[in-house]
């Protein structure tokens, strides 16, 4: 039986009186999982414990079998992009590259040449030899990256990692966290962007206040939020009729009426849209289009992270 | 949740409930006081900024005044009558300047020297210069920031111990003898004070980040003016006065005029109130240029 | 390429050594290391002008000399750990496959003997100045270089302790202690003295004490500090 990847148990990190994660118990079997909340919620901080910055005040944390703070062969299999943008200014890409594959396991003569491979794969291979004091935002991002990428490890532990990229490079380097994913690499990444996580994987967990407050699949965690609600727009050429026709259903919640569209909130998203289309067949109405606005990541971590308290949704898929 | 609006009309404009702020604003001329606050607020946490030098000298005039205390009493005066040296006690004076130069030092070090550095290292220019914040408001916020510091440690000491040594005076004799220590006092206590205050600043300013400025700043005190100094000793004696630190203890062995502690090798007392005033009001000059460039020019920072 | 084992001691220690080596040629804290021991050179040059006996500017050399050495190893060791938290560049380095003991060996193996060679450069360039082996004789010199590098790493270990006891102010403490405390600690005429790097630069090179009490000071501050320091990393 494969080792889960990461295995979080009641860890507890506080820095003085400031808590940064608290009791969080989490167990990621592989693939990729993004990572979300809000400002302070402690996903630096969990990442910096999964890749063995830091030890737990309470708890473990074990990472590919072994405990990352203390074994450097565990840290030999991770690949860490900090937030932060700051490097050694002085060294081109190349040496940057080589140095911290090297002190990361790659043996001295094979670094180079992981080093050079990382970065023509991250779209540096034009700028080798140049000092990172002269990059540019992105181009620091993708460095630093490549840095991450260099020794070819297998859990990759990315905080924020298209932070000042620009819109292709975005695109490339999506492409490429998939790919590595694909060839079994296992990928925790947090971003405030939330659909770039979404063009990366539907398996999240939401931290806020130092806790877990949901994890898994975003669709499984958006169904078991039924404090909220969805929202199913309808745009058609009658929508009263519409509204008319499923205002009796049990699931319903509420309705609205707008120009040219009718807005359902219900608690039975498949019912409703079952109710909905037979109302628009046997009115033969016009139907321009059907939406849901509040089936994705971002109405998702709204809604839980709207909320002061924990969702119900914790732990099941 | 609200449902979602209509998509809006060409040149449409939504109340979000923003309301810009309509209150009374400060004038410029008066930011350099918010910028000495906050400087002297954030010189005031953790213990080994500010707290740790403060406390080696209040420590420093505690011991001088119990000194001072013991030299007046009965005893001692008993001693002096029958012709012993005691007069050495005087000389705590001096001493307690150099514990008071070397917690100014500390407080250089870990305050004024990586002050200007740090906020150009940091892009904190940026935030000042996007505001109504001059160049001058900058500088004269920061100066009087550790000036206060450093007149805590060179003035409010001396300034005490002058008082309180006037306060043991016997006779109305020897209070007219002993008046001039206070304005004495205030006089070194300002000329230091400006010392390490404007060269620390001025220094910091010429790096562009904090442990560069660090640096200089030690490579100038401890080993760029006493090398002056060692040549001042072989060929000139007025040239020893270009070390703040000799130059403040001549002023307070000639000012005292404490025998006990005048040696073979210190500048004329006219040296070491030029060597002060002049490098202080260059330090001021430099200071202010190269802030005033990096308001002109591109600010800060880290990117 | 090896997986599951991280770097064994040594070579991580070596590749640290050579990049701090290499950010420290590239960036500016060296040639200011550089600058200030050509200072001492002035000093001496004005008082073989006035034509001073050639054993007193010597002294005067070896004392104006060690003036630096509370700034030299600060601004390479103690500002080179510093830096790394201070622009969380620590981060890249805490999460490799190294022995975190190295971190501190690294930094030390690629800069304290840039520190020694600076002094030792500082102090060649006076007695060439003084008149070299006709004015001072060749073994005094010896035993002063001797003597100075070895204050120089010793500074660079008590640079490094500090460092990693007070980071955020490493610099600034670490040129104090140096300063106001080593120093009169070497004059003092009690055991403590050998806690002092500039006792141990003073004995090796013969201006007191004797040798053998230098070499044990030297030896006391190349362990005990460096065992503080990998302790508290």
């Amino acid at each position: 039986m494969t080792a889960a990847a990461v295995k979080i148990t009641g860890c507890s990190k506080w820095y003085g009186h400031v808590l940064g994660v608290s009791d969080v118990t989490w167990t990621l079997p592989g693939g990729v999982v993004g990572l979300l909340g809000p400002n302070g919620a402690g996903k630096s901080t969990l990442m910096k414990l999964m890749a063995g910055l830091m030890q737990p005040s309470r708890g473990t944390v074990e990472v590919l079998g072994g405990q990352p703070f203390l074994d450097p062969g565990v840290r030999r299999r991770i690949g860490y992009s900090p937030e932060h943008e700051s490097t050694y200014d002085e060294l081109t890409a190349r040496e940057l590259v080589t140095v911290l594959a090297h002190l990361a396991g790659v043996p001295r003569h094979e670094a180079p040449r992981a080093a050079v491979r990382a970065l023509e794969a991250m779209g540096m291979g034009a700028a080798l030899d140049r000092r990172v004091k002269g990059f540019s935002k992105g181009m620091r991002q993708r460095t630093k990256l490549a840095a991450t990428l260099a020794h070819d490890p297998d859990l990759l532990i990315l905080d924020e990692p298209l932070t000042g990229v620009d819109p292709v490079a975005r695109a490339e380097i999506i492409d490429r966290i998939k790919a590595l994913a694909a060839a079994g690499k296992t990928v925790v990444v947090s971003s405030h962007v939330l659909y770039e996580i979404e063009a990366l994987t539907t398996d999240i967990v939401v931290l806020y206040r130092g806790q877990v407050l949901a994890e898994g699949n975003i669709y499984e965690i958006r169904r078991l939020i039924d404090r909220h609600p969805h929202r199913i727009r309808v745009e058609c050429d009658r929508p009263r009729e519409v509204a008319a026709a499923i205002a009796g259903a049990d699931h319903v919640v509420r309705l609205a009426i707008e120009r040219g569209a009718v807005v359902v909130e219900t608690r039975d998203p498949d019912r409703c849209y079952d109710d909905l289309a037979a109302a628009v067949i046997e009115r033969a109405l016009e139907l321009r289009s059907m939406t849901s606005p509040d089936n994705n990541l971002g109405a998702v971590f709204e809604y839980l992270t709207g909320d002061r308290g924990r969702s119900r949704a914790r732990g099941e898929s | 949740m609200t449902a979602p609006a209509a998509a809006p009309q060409k040149g449409a404009i939504y109340d979000l409930g923003y309301a810009r702020y309509a209150g009374e604003r400060r004038p410029p001329s008066t930011l350099w006081r918010a910028i000495m606050r906050q400087q002297l607020a954030h010189s005031w946490k953790t213990v080994w900024r500010f707290k740790l030098p403060l406390f080696a000298a209040i420590v420093t005039t505690i011991v001088c005044g119990v000194v001072m205390y013991f030299k007046q009493s009965d005893v001692m005066r008993e001693f002096q009558r029958a012709g012993a040296p005691v007069s050495w006690l005087d000389g705590i004076v001096v001493y307690g300047y150099e514990v008071y130069r070397i917690s100014a030092f500390m407080v250089t070090m870990t305050i004024a020297a990586p002050l200007v550095a740090r906020d150009e290292q940091t892009g904190a220019f940026t935030f000042y210069f996007a505001r109504p914040v001059r160049a001058r408001d900058y500088v004269i916020g920061k100066l009087a920031a550790v000036a206060i510091l450093m007149g805590a440690i060179f003035i409010a000491g001396p300034f005490l111990l002058a008082v309180y040594r006037m306060a043991l005076a016997r006779d109305l004799g020897e209070l007219s003898e002993l008046w001039p220590w206070v304005p004495r006092s205030l006089v070194i206590g300002g000329l230091a004070t400006a010392a390490y205050t404007a060269l620390p600043l001025a220094i910091s300013s010429l790096a562009n980040r904090r442990t560069l400025a660090l640096g200089l700043w030690a490579a100038y005190y401890i080993v760029g003016v006493s090398m002056v100094a060692a040549i001042g000793v072989a060929a000139w004696a007025p040239l020893m006065a270009i070390d703040p630190a000799q130059a403040v203890k001549t002023l307070v062995v000639e000012l005292f005029d404490l025998q006990v502690a005048r040696g073979n090798h210190m500048p004329p007392l006219w040296a070491a109130i030029a060597s002060l005033v002049a490098q202080s009001a260059v330090a001021v000059v430099i200071l202010f240029q190269r802030v005033r460039a990096q308001s002109l020019g591109s600010v800060g920072g880290a990117s | 390429m090896s997986r599951g084992r991280g770097l064994s001691g040594g070579h991580a220690t070596r590749a640290l050594a050579g990049l701090a080596l290499t950010r420290a040629v590239r960036g500016k804290a060296l040639w200011i290391a550089l600058a200030l021991v050509l200072l001492p050179l002035i000093v001496v040059g004005v008082r073989v002008g006035l034509g001073h006996p050639a054993d007193e500017i010597w002294e005067t050399a070896f004392g104006t000399t060690l003036l630096v050495l509370p700034v030299v190893p600060s601004i390479l060791v103690s500002a080179s750990l510093s830096d790394e938290l201070e622009e969380k560049t620590a981060a890249y380095l805490w999460s490799r496959a190294l022995p975190r003991w190295s971190i501190v060996a690294g930094k030390l193996v690629g800069l304290a003997p840039i520190a020694a060679v600076i002094v030792v450069l500082g102090l060649t360039g006076a007695w060439a100045l003084i008149g070299g082996p006709s004015a001072i004789p060749a073994d005094t010199f010896a035993r002063g270089v001797v003597g100075m590098a070895a204050g120089a790493l010793a500074g660079a270990t008590i640079a490094a302790m500090w460092a990693t006891i007070v980071p955020r102010h490493a610099v600034a403490v670490s040129v104090v202690w140096l300063l106001f405390v080593d120093l009169p600690l070497g004059t003092l005429p009690v055991k403590v003295h050998y806690l002092s790097a500039s006792f141990a630069a003073l004995a090796i090179a013969g201006f007191e004490a004797t040798a053998a009490d230098g070499v044990a000071a030297f030896a006391l501050l190349i362990v005990v500090p460096t065992a503080i320091a990998v302790r508290r990393i």
